[in-house]
């Protein structure tokens, strides 16, 4: 093997034949694919199978966690600059302020100003924990035994044959499987909201 | 510091140069970490992102790369921290290598100060003088300028550490916030206002406090705030942020990767508390200066006043000298040593500033003793605190022992409700012993705190101001309690400060011992805390002595080798006279606690006269109040008494009672209320007896009277009783008569019918068989044909066998009958006996009669009744008859269980009423006694009253009686069973 084969390349959706994605998918064989996450969620996205609730859960969790991550080292630079100096961190003030917090550098009241601030950031620990919970239900319900979800891919490309013709599993790209998946299901979409359907 | 900006005073400019080398380094590390925490913010995705779970992902690793980095960082900065450590120990050994430098200089100053005064007596030459000036100044500049090396290296170092921490930044702080004041002031009143001049000795007083701090690298070094440890959990909360939140996958795996959140805050929390114990202790150390700067505001404004007058060139000579003078006068210490022109040119500028730091020294040390009698008083309340607890806990396991308590189980668990376990004693004493250790624990944290403050006010204030303080010396020139403290001083640093504490505390013991609202029990341990500590404090005291002393006499032994002449004689005579010092001291040490031991007994009788006078009180209250409850008492019965005999009027009045009736009720009544009061004065005078005993006084009079009291009652109890037992005698008689006569007529009826039915079915059988020969004989005389004949002899066999069969049916029904009659009286006999036998006893046998009862004998005898001699499984409701196999002489046993599990066993026959589905089981010769003779005391508890279960015999013998008649045989006899009462008398009472 060449010096350049030594380093396994990223892949695209596009890279990806419906055989290996099946062999991931269902036999959590990844071999050959290191980027196998990201392949994942651009078939979720590009085929429009993602629900989206179940993304909008995942965004808030992330979102939440960013904001935490940075209130809480905002907190811990004030309050260790003020412990050491007994001055206030005054660059930094004004970076609170898009997180709907006011704070004045006065430092007889600057402490209490910051457990202040701490208390009003617990809300969002609740908003975390309730997140957390609704996307545990949604797992919950999307929990499919590997043969059940092997079979529905097999049926779903068997259905998808009738509409665009011969399917090969080793010359069919994935990327271009998303993208029939997503016109098959526009189309049975546009059926059923056709007046009469 | 003295150079900081006015800006920098409240906060407001931001300048990372401002600080030294080691703080910065530490803020831009975390300035670091909090711009990564910036980058993080921004990977948040924005609402109506198209992105999908390709831009979610792409975000999520980027977050996680930054958090990685933010490790790192975490890491470099907790061992920034540790090099921190390892400057503070390098500046500790610049110190102390200054230390001695110093020492050694002034030393080669004074050699030079000694060789000229050689010089001036002519005892050395000029030559020798220069040659050992010259030598002496080359050493001493040797030292100065190692001095002058470690001075510039230790005023980096201090600067950078009291950045961070100490007593060095808050008199900074202190410092500038007055100097602003007097700013302030000055524009506001003008600049010669006494408001002005006094913020501005204020100011000077902390910027003398500070130059001397410079100068000496006093404070700055010690570790007097506690931000060490708050920082330590700062930095603690970051190596945990910094495993909060991990990688994030998709789907299932994004879910369990994150981390709880509330973790984080947690720490914040953690964080917040410290920060809280450091505004606390910053109050603390407030309360101390502004107590201080109160005590010495107005002595460092005259001192300010008088030196600046000296310096005052606008002044006369005279005026200033006399203001030198004055100095000289006041401050001997400090301005002995120059004459009043050296005060007036300035040259004793350095005595004068260091006087301000000192009159500032002592003025905190005054207040900062206020604060350590406070801690004082609170450490001797938690102690006290400490003592109640084990003596509660101690009191509590003494007295613990098994007990029974409420099972508390859950409804349904068991049928009874008001079951109990038993709780033994090692169980209680486990918790007794988890209870103490949990509120002995509370009151050590209590001490610690109080621990540490004490330790924070001291180290502020330096241990050595606080004994000048305290002992009354004059704290002026003492500039530094570390510069100068050598080994020596150092320990009679300790001890002086044991000395303190150990009179605060003896002080504290014996206000406590004062304190009557304390038990005895405290205060006899009170007495001994004081007499305990009294003897260590005159333990310590003597043996520090007697070491100065020997101290004294090892120095003095030494001299006295060298020592020629007068000198020799003068050191022969102090050693001798320090041996003596010794042999006094210790004696007087013995002395004392000899004294100590009279301070006890006396403590001890006043202990014990304040305890008796207590208890005399508390006999005589309750004395009082045993009267009270018995006057209560005699009311009750009296009231009881005249309500009873107004309803028994009244039933009188209304003829529902008879006249002997009346007569009777009334009298027991009377009879029971004498019994009720006597017994209430018998329990009064009980009370009495004991609070007698207790007192130890003497019994005799009482007893007599409880005595008396006691036969009073037992007088009042047995004449009824005897009475009752008379008219029980005789209507024991009429009962046993009536009831032999009963049995005696109806049994011999019943038997004569049965036996007469019988005789005259066996004449019908005789007469048949006679018929049948005739009948025979008739046919064989006949003329009929052999064949005939037997035909006939046929038919006259089978009509007379049915005939005779018949009749033996008859007599099978009739002995039937009268063994039913037989068995039947049998029953009546067994249950009326009993009954009559247990009430004759005087312990009737009320379950036989209350089972069956005496009316539904009567009513069953006309019935089949099942007889279980030989047991049954399933009895079908109704009477039925145990216990009547006979065995051996008597009869045997039978175990009855009721469907509902009630149990009992018999030994005689019985009659009784059973629920369906009794079981009745022989139980031959095994029978278990102790199951026997617990039925029989439960038998004999549930029989409350003769008179009713008499009343039941006598109405059951009548109905028994009519019954009987009706039965159409013959006799009976009747047979007394006396062993049933003899075997009750045995079994229950005795």
């Amino acid at each position: 093997m060449s010096e350049q084969n030594d380093q396994i390349k990223p892949l695209t959706l596009a890279d990806v034949s419906v055989r290996i994605f099946m062999r991931c998918l269902f036999n959590n064989d990844t071999t050959g694919v290191p980027n196998w996450d990201e392949i994942y969620t651009s078939y979720i996205d590009v085929s429009g199978l993602s629900q989206e609730g179940h993304l909008g859960v995942l965004v808030g969790i992330h979102n939440t966690e960013c904001r935490l991550q940075f209130i809480t080292s905002w907190l811990e630079t004030q309050y260790k600059i003020f412990n050491l100096t007994g001055q206030i961190y005054t660059p930094a003030l004004d970076d609170i302020k898009p997180y709907g917090h006011r704070i004045t550098a006065d430092p007889q009241t600057f402490i209490s100003q910051l457990q202040k601030i701490e208390a009003k950031e617990k809300k969002h620990i609740s908003q975390l924990r309730r997140l957390q919970k609704e996307l545990s239900a949604l797992e919950n319900i999307k929990q499919h035994n590997t043969v059940d979800a092997r079979n529905s891919f097999v049926i779903m490309l068997s259905v998808l044959r009738k509409s665009y013709g011969p399917i090969d599993r080793d010359t069919t790209n994935m990327e271009d499987l998303a993208i029939m998946i997503k016109e098959h299901n526009r189309e049975v979409q546009a059926q059923q909201n056709q007046p009469g359907a | 510091m003295s150079n900081t900006t006015e800006q920098n005073i409240i906060g407001l400019a931001w300048d990372l140069e401002a600080f030294s080398a080691q703080t910065k380094a530490v803020i831009e590390q975390q300035l670091k970490v909090y711009d990564l925490s910036k980058k993080i913010s921004e990977q948040e995705i924005k609402p109506g992102s198209m992105g999908g779970f390709t831009e979610l992902k792409q975000k999520v690793d980027i977050t996680e790369k930054l958090r990685q980095e933010q490790d790192k960082l975490i890491a470099s900065q907790t061992k920034l921290i540790a090099s921190n450590k390892e400057v503070t120990a390098s500046l500790e050994a610049n110190i102390t290598a200054r230390i001695k430098l110093t020492n050694s200089l002034n030393r080669e100053l004074a050699i030079q100060k000694e060789d000229l005064a050689l010089l001036k007596q002519g005892i050395i030459t000029r030559d020798e003088y220069n040659k050992r000036l010259l030598s002496s100044s080359v050493q001493a500049e040797k030292y100065k300028s190692q001095i002058a090396s470690l001075n510039t290296e230790i005023r980096s170092q201090t600067k950078s550490q009291s950045d961070q921490v100490g007593a060095y930044k808050i008199l900074s702080d202190q410092y500038n916030i007055a100097k602003k004041n007097a700013q302030d002031l000055a524009a506001t009143f003008g600049v010669n206002s006494k408001e002005a001049k006094l913020a501005a000795a204020s100011a000077l007083a902390l910027n003398a406090e500070l130059q001397s701090i410079d100068k000496t690298v006093g404070l700055s070094q010690r570790n007097v705030g506690n931000y060490g440890s708050a920082l330590k959990g700062v930095w603690g909360w970051m190596r945990n942020l910094a495993n909060i939140i991990p990688g994030l996958g998709i789907g299932g795996v994004f879910l369990a990767a994150i981390y709880p959140l509330t973790e984080l805050f947690r720490w914040l929390t953690k964080t917040s508390d410290a920060t809280k114990e450091m505004i606390a202790r910053n109050k603390l150390l407030n309360d101390v200066y502004a107590e201080a700067d109160k005590n010495a505001s107005k002595e460092l404004t005259s001192l300010k006043i008088l030196y600046e007058g000296t310096q005052n060139v606008t002044l006369s000579i005279k005026e200033r000298t006399k203001a030198a003078l004055f100095l000289q006068k006041t401050y001997p210490d400090t301005f002995k040593n120059f004459t009043t022109e050296q005060i007036l040119l300035g040259q004793a500028k350095n005595g004068y500033d260091a006087l301000t730091a000192s009159i500032l020294k002592t003025a905190l040390a005054s207040a900062a003793k206020g604060e350590l009698d406070k801690l004082a008083a609170q450490r001797l309340e938690v102690e006290f605190t400490k003592q109640k607890i084990l003596n509660a806990t101690e009191r509590e396991a003494a007295a613990a022992k098994d007990k029974q308590i409420k099972a508390n189980l859950r409804p349904g668990e068991f049928d009874d409700p008001n079951k109990t376990v038993t709780l033994s004693r090692a169980q209680q004493l486990v918790t007794i012993t988890n209870r103490r250790n949990a509120a002995l624990d509370e009151q050590d944290k209590l001490l610690a705190k109080i621990t540490q403050k004490e330790k924070f006010i001291i180290d502020l204030v330096g241990a050595k101001n606080l004994i000048d303080e305290i002992i009354g010396k004059p704290a002026k020139d003492k500039v530094s309690p570390i510069t100068k403290e050598s080994t020596k001083e150092k320990l009679d640093v300790e001890f002086e400060l044991y000395k303190i504490a150990q009179q605060r505390k003896i002080k504290l013991l014996n206000d406590a011992f004062d304190d009557e609202k304390k038990s005895a029990e405290e205060r006899l341990q009170l007495s001994q805390q004081i007499t305990d500590a009294q003897i260590e404090f005159i333990d310590k005291q003597t043996s520090h002595d007697i070491k100065a002393d020997q101290d004294k006499l090892k120095a003095q032994e030494s001299n006295l080798k060298k020592a020629k002449g007068t000198e020799r004689n003068n050191l022969i005579i102090e050693i001798e006279n320090t041996k003596n010092a010794i042999k006094l001291a210790k004696g007087k040490a013995d002395a004392e606690v000899i004294a100590l031991t009279d301070d006890v007994k006396k403590r001890t009788d006043k202990i014990n006269a304040d305890e008796f006078a207590k208890r005399e009180k508390m006999w005589q209250q309750a004395l009082e109040s045993l009267k009270n409850i018995l006057s209560e008492e005699q009311a009750a019965i009296e009231a009881y008494k005249d309500k009873e005999i107004a309803t028994l009027d009244q039933a009188l009045n209304q003829k529902i009672i008879t006249d002997k009736d009346y007569k009777k009720a009334k009298e027991k009544l009377i009879t029971e209320t004498a019994i009720l009061s006597l017994r209430a004065q018998q329990k009064e005078l009980e009370g009495e007896l004991s609070i007698a005993q207790a007192r130890g006084q003497n019994l005799s009079t009482l007893q007599n009277k409880i005595s008396a009291i006691k036969s009073q009652i037992v007088s009042l109890q047995n004449k009824p009783e005897e009475k009752d037992k008379k008219d029980n005698k005789a209507l024991y008689a009429q009962i046993e008569q009536d009831a032999v006569l009963a049995y005696d007529f109806v049994t011999g009826l019943v038997r004569n019918r049965y036996e007469t039915e019988l005789n005259y079915i066996q004449q019908l059988m005789d007469a048949n068989n006679a018929m049948k020969e005739q009948e025979v004989a008739n046919i064989n005389a006949s003329t009929l044909s052999s064949q005939e004949k037997a035909a006939e002899l046929i038919r006259l066999e089978a009509r007379t066998t049915a005939e005779n069969a018949r009749l033996a049916r008859e007599q099978a029904a009739v002995r039937r009958r009268e063994a039913i009659f037989d068995r039947d009286i049998a029953v009546v006999k067994i249950a009326g006996e009993t009954a009559y036998q247990a009430i004759k006893a005087g312990y009737p046998l009320g379950l036989a009669i209350a089972a069956a009862g005496a009316l539904q004998i009567a009513l069953l005898l006309s019935k089949p009744i099942p007889a279980y001699g030989d047991g049954t499984d399933s009895h079908p409701g109704g009477p039925m008859i145990v216990g009547e196999k006979p065995m051996g002489g008597g009869y045997e046993p039978e175990l009855v269980t009721e469907p509902g599990g009630r149990s009992f066993i018999t030994t005689k026959p019985m009659l009784m009423n059973a629920v369906k589905g009794t079981k009745v089981k022989p139980l031959g010769d095994s029978i278990d006694n102790v199951l026997y003779a617990a039925m029989i005391k439960q038998t004999a508890g549930a029989i409350n009253s003769n008179d009713e279960l008499t009343k039941e015999l006598i109405y059951g013998n009548r109905a028994i009686l009519a019954a009987i008649k009706g039965q159409k045989a013959a006799s009976t006899t009747i047979i007394i069973d006396p062993g049933w009462n003899a075997h009750l008398q045995k079994t229950v009472v005795n």
